[in-house]
């Protein structure tokens, strides 16, 4: 039984189905694109074990086809199976040990950057400075015990997390809450009508509430979720609160402790901080056509003792404590803003990595096959290919 | 040798391939864990706009500083501020802040409609007395007027009234109520007054800190390309109270009053057919009814694919003038569209017939 795995695992007929059905996913994956928008198809076809399919209106769901990560995997355990099985080390196979130990890394730094990676970004008005990006799309509920002078105390729950009735009740958190009504997605009502319910007894929610609405994909635009969530303290309740993307912070008073309760974009905090000097948007003499972005930061970090400024701009990232500062954007509303994307990938050294290494086996094989070519011509063997060839010309010779 | 040292046994295939799953997986789950951190004050974004102070409006145009005693209402259709005082004998006191695009009628047309509400005459644009006052730096005008009318416990109706043209809409700052009690809160409605600052129209979501891509509402998905009803609007007519949830505000005024009209959607059935009559009810004070009533209340329509209902209900506003509500609800693919007029009753009933009209003439996304 387990020969047999180990054999099905190591056929070279496995890697070519899978190559196959790798070469049919990325094209729905990248036709699925039309209706479900970039995110939602990655999520679907790529980062998914298996691509689902549901009849519309059904709550049910069947796999139907396999999915980025089980394409992947199988092909990573195929490949090294296969090499580990009928790898023979030698110097004439050298090459090909170095071109399978790229791909391979290439396929393990890709997912490693799929799982590990994260982009943020950093919107800095003139002068701003910060130490934390925002995700561009994930959300999370914070509670912020401001009591203490010195510093303050978060607790961040991602909404990947929420749905109705979660109860969430952390140590660290002296309330209990309970999530009363999750919006993925919302719309804002500042003045509210009556066809809008009010959803909270306290707050914010009071005054202006959010209607739900269909969550988007696209990459222009992002979900505004929202949420009702009823705080308890000692078993009291402290009445229902609605947190919203569209709404500001809100103060609730626990006994003697402030919080502060927000939904906000997920925040990533930094042992430094970058205030924006200078935001330069040159456009072509005469046109409106962009010529370059620059950013003029400053980074200040009191555990490094570093206080310098840094230009950034187009093609000329920022690499700094393990993140990467892109020039990304501009803010329509405030030309003195501006947008730097911040990538965190541990994996960011993979792809060159594995290129070298397939580069140098390639490189490898080729200079070994044509080493033994020369030597071959100067003994005076000549190659079977071309001895073959002259055959025939020498019989018309005659 | 060499060979025999790189031929794997099965055991050695599964450690090794379980050992990179794992190393790969496992930090990858923590991706999406309740974070628990610490954060020095003053770290983060110095320049961060604050939270609105409590009791701050809603409404990103203008901002106040709600004076003490005074009770928050929820906002609704027209007041974007909406507030109550109230005297331990029953007394009460309401205060509003209202826009109107444009210059909403002229002064004398205004004073005579406050006038009405205390059921005084009308005057004349020579007998006009008001205060000279700035609100938000905004030159401004109050009125001050009191009814000679006692209700039977002997006490008059007083209404304070200023009015402001900002940008183009016209503030309407009103405390009406009983005179003596509006005579109290005089120095709060002033302090109320002088606390008034106008910002910009821009979104108070705190997205817009952001230049990460807007936050968006999609339309329900069986609404395909044309997403934007699309309708004829009397020419009477003005563009109404923006509002997000709205996808369409007008707004009519005569010398009779005024009326707002809304067209919203929203998911569902939004509690259904009597929850919303019995809504609508309380916005024009009458008292809820029951399931078996609702025939009576209930009227068709012909619209433009299909039966719509109609309500057509007269009530009083709080301020006891008497008010009418014609509401229209549509399902249609999932959602229901909300077609309301509301306003004074001999204004909406002048306008029934072009409302009526107008929501007849709406084609509602692939409708």
């Amino acid at each position: 039984m387990v020969n047999r795995v180990v054999k099905f695992f190591c056929s070279l007929r496995l890697t070519v189905v899978l190559l196959t059905l790798s070469m049919f996913l990325v094209f729905f994956g990248t036709m699925a694109q039309v209706d479900l928008g970039l995110y939602q198809a990655q999520a679907k076809y790529f980062r998914s074990f298996f691509v689902d399919w549901s009849p519309r209106g059904a709550d049910w769901k069947l796999p139907v086809y396999p999915g980025g990560y089980l394409l992947g995997g199988l092909l990573l355990i195929n490949l090294i199976a296969a090499h580990i099985k009928r790898f023979k080390l030698s110097w004439s196979k050298a090459g090909i040990f170095l071109i399978h130990a790229g791909i391979i890394m290439l396929l393990l730094g890709q997912l490693s950057t799929d799982l590990l990676s994260i982009e943020s970004r950093l919107h800095l008005t003139q002068n701003q400075t910060l130490n934390y990006s925002e995700a561009d799309r994930e959300d999370e509920i914070a509670f912020i015990n401001t009591s203490n002078p010195g510093y303050d105390e978060v607790l961040a729950i991602p909404c990947s997390r929420l749905k109705n009735d979660l109860e969430i009740n952390d140590p660290r958190l002296p309330l209990s809450v309970s999530v009363k009504k999750y919006f993925p997605n919302s719309a804002r009502v500042i003045t509210p009508g009556p066809d809008a319910p009010v959803l909270a007894t306290q707050g914010i929610g009071t005054r202006a509430t959010v209607a739900p609405a269909q969550t988007v994909t696209d990459t222009d635009h992002r979900n505004a979720p929202s949420a009702v969530v009823e705080l308890k303290s000692s078993g009291t309740s402290l009445g229902t609160w609605l947190v919203s993307d569209w709404y500001k912070d809100q103060e609730v008073q626990v006994g003697t402790n402030t919080f502060r309760l927000a939904m906000r974009p997920i925040r990533y905090y930094k042992p430094y901080s970058i205030q924006l000097l200078k935001f330069s948007f040159d456009k072509y003499l005469g046109t409106d056509t962009p010529k370059n972005y620059s950013s003029k930061v400053r980074i200040v970090n009191p555990t490094t003792k570093e206080d310098r400024e840094v230009l950034i701009y187009m093609n000329n990232p920022l690499r700094y404590a393990g993140e990467t500062f892109y020039q990304a954007s501009t803010d329509e509303n405030d030309p003195s803003a501006t947008v730097l994307q911040v990538v965190r990938n541990p994996g960011w050294l993979t792809p060159y990595l594995a290129c070298l290494l397939v580069g140098g086996g390639m490189l490898w094989q080729f200079l070994h096959h044509l080493v033994r070519f020369i030597r071959k011509s100067k003994l005076g063997v000549q190659p079977a290919v071309a001895t073959a060839a002259a055959a025939p010309a020498r019989k018309r010779n005659r | 040798m060499t060979s025999r040292f790189f031929t794997l046994t099965r055991h050695r295939f599964w450690r090794l391939a379980s050992l990179l799953a794992l190393a790969v997986v496992s930090p990858a789950c923590h991706k999406n864990d309740v974070q628990f951190y610490r954060v020095a004050k003053g770290d983060a974004d110095t320049t961060e706009p604050q939270a609105p102070a409590p009791g701050d409006s809603t409404d990103p145009r203008i901002h106040w500083v709600v004076p003490t005693g005074w009770k928050t209402l929820p906002p609704n259709t027209m007041r974007v501020g909406n507030f109550l005082v109230a005297s331990d004998d029953g007394r009460k006191v309401e205060i509003s802040v209202i826009p109107f695009p444009g210059p909403a009628g002229t002064e004398l047309d205004n004073v005579n409609r406050w006038r009405r509400q205390i059921n005084l005459s009308p005057i004349t644009d020579a007998e006009i007395k008001s205060e000279e006052l700035t609100i938000g730096g905004n030159a401004a005008k109050l009125y001050d007027m009191t009814g000679t009318e006692a209700d039977p416990s002997g006490h008059k109706t007083r209404v304070l009234a200023a009015s402001a043209l900002v940008n183009d809409t016209s503030w309407f700052f009103k405390m009406s109520g009983d005179e003596n009690l509006v005579a109290a809160q005089r120095a709060a409605f002033d302090q109320f007054l002088k606390s008034v600052s106008f910002g910009s129209a821009a979104p108070v979501a705190p997205i817009t800190r952001s230049a990460a891509p807007t936050p968006q509402t999609a339309q329900p998905a069986d609404q395909g390309n044309a997403v934007e009803p699309q309708w004829d609007v009397p020419k009477d007519w003005k563009p109404g109270n923006p509002s997000d949830a709205r996808k369409g505000s007008f707004a009519f005024a005569d010398n009779s009053g005024a009326a707002d009209i809304s067209v919203t959607v929203f998911p569902g059935d939004v509690g259904g057919t009597l929850a919303n009559v019995n809504r609508w009810r309380s916005q024009i004070s009458l008292q809820p009814v029951e399931e078996g009533q609702l025939a009576g209340l209930l009227a068709p329509l012909d619209v433009a694919g299909g039966k719509a209902m109609l309500v057509d209900m007269t009530g009083h506003s709080p301020d006891t003038k008497k008010s009418r509500i014609i509401a229209v609800s549509l399902p249609r693919g999932g959602n229901t569209w909300f077609f309301k007029m509301i306003g004074d009753d001999t204004t909406v009933a002048g306008q029934k017939t072009a409302f009526l009209k107008f929501v007849q003439s709406t084609r509602l996304p692939n409708g």
